[in-house]
């Protein structure tokens, strides 16, 4: 008889859970919630990647790209960076890891005005091309990525 | 009338906790901490009696500090398994100087125990705070399908709050930050590494949900 109501509690917190976590419950991305407004946040990170001499390939607006043909989204901004001293090691081992290289950072503001800044989990990556053998250097990228993600967000 | 404090009062307690911190309560005397804040003995004593009351003051400004800052990083990322995993190697990737300080409360703990009872129940406390935001990110974990099978939330907070523990004693005496990342390392074996192809609720609700 007790059982009743409580799956129906249940099920209604795993709803709520549901509801709060979908803005980064992509599989394989990291999300971090940022202290400070989206562009400012991804300023922050593309200050500490060319300071660490890494590459900056693009940079990319989805929101002034949705304002061109009339619609709007939240602050959502992409930047490219990289380096072949990095990347190169993964793409010996994976050619494929080229769809995912270089590395991207997602700073975006969520439908709560929270932002986060996001990234693709490299031990995520390292499963998807199968590169697990293939030394330390994803696990390298990803604590450096770790690292300039705290940085920028706090 | 009470004469207005000619110091600062933050910065006051700031260098106690900083002082009890890194020598511990006996090793901490009121002498020093005049010469250190540079307060006068007598404004020092019109605000606290004695050096116990300065501690545990000191504690509750550490509770304030270190433990809800601990508390903050592990509610800040997302999946939660994934803020655990980050708190923990994170710790062990401190500067070396950060390590050997430990934590006020654990250095508190093996100093007095019991002896005094206030301070021992604020760590506790402290300690209790801790693990309810780790179980809160594993219950999470263990909804979103990140922890391995047979896993409790409840026991593996109750096991990662006690390997905190453990890695801030072992810190103080120099233990070599391999060993620690070792048990980092083994003590987190129970997150499971992101699969491909997952179809947890969460994956489901974000193909629903519009980013307007």
């Amino acid at each position: 008889m007790k059982t009743k109501p409580n799956s129906a509690l249940l099920g209604l917190v795993l709803v709520l859970v549901t509801v709060l976590t979908s803005a980064h419950a992509a599989d394989g991305l990291v999300s971090t919630k940022s202290r400070h407004g989206a562009k400012e946040t991804l300023d922050r990170f593309e200050k500490a990647v060319r300071a660490k001499g890494l590459n900056v390939f693009a940079r990319i607006d989805h929101a002034a790209g949705a304002q061109k043909i009339g619609r709007s989204l939240r602050p959502t901004e992409l930047l490219i960076f990289g380096s072949p001293q990095s990347g190169t090691p993964l793409l010996e081992c994976a050619q494929t890891m080229g769809i995912d290289l270089p590395l991207k950072v997602l700073a975006f503001q969520d439908g709560a005005g929270q932002v986060w800044l996001a990234y693709n989990d490299l031990r995520y990556l390292e499963k998807r091309h199968g590169i697990g053998e293939c030394g330390t250097a994803a696990q390298n990228i990803g604590k450096t990525l770790e690292g300039l993600v705290r940085d920028a967000t706090q | 009338m009470p004469r207005p404090r000619e110091y600062d009062e933050a910065e006051l307690i700031s260098l106690a906790m900083n002082a009890f911190w890194s020598r511990g309560y006996r090793g901490t005397s009121i002498d020093e901490l005049v010469t250190e804040t540079g307060v006068s003995r007598a404004s020092l004593y019109a605000a606290y009696p004695d050096k116990r009351s300065l501690f545990i003051v000191s504690i509750k400004r550490y509770l304030d500090d270190v433990v809800d800052g601990n508390v903050r990083r592990l509610n800040e990322i997302e999946p939660p398994a994934e803020a655990v995993r980050q708190f923990f190697l994170r710790l062990v990737d401190a500067p070396a100087a950060r390590l050997r300080r430990g934590c006020l409360l654990t250095n508190s703990a093996a100093e007095l125990g019991l002896k005094d009872k206030q301070a021992a129940a604020l760590i506790r406390d402290a300690l209790q705070r801790v693990e309810d935001a780790l179980h809160k990110r594993l219950i999470e974990a263990h909804r979103a399908g990140a922890l391995a099978a047979g896993v409790d939330p409840r026991g593996y907070a109750r096991q990662l709050i006690t390997l905190l523990q453990g890695i801030r004693v072992m810190a103080r005496v120099g233990v070599s930050r391999d060993m620690l990342k070792d048990a980092v390392t083994a003590a987190l074996s129970p997150i499971k590494t992101p699969r491909q192809g997952r179809r947890t609720p969460d994956a489901r609700a974000s193909k629903r949900s519009r980013i307007r």
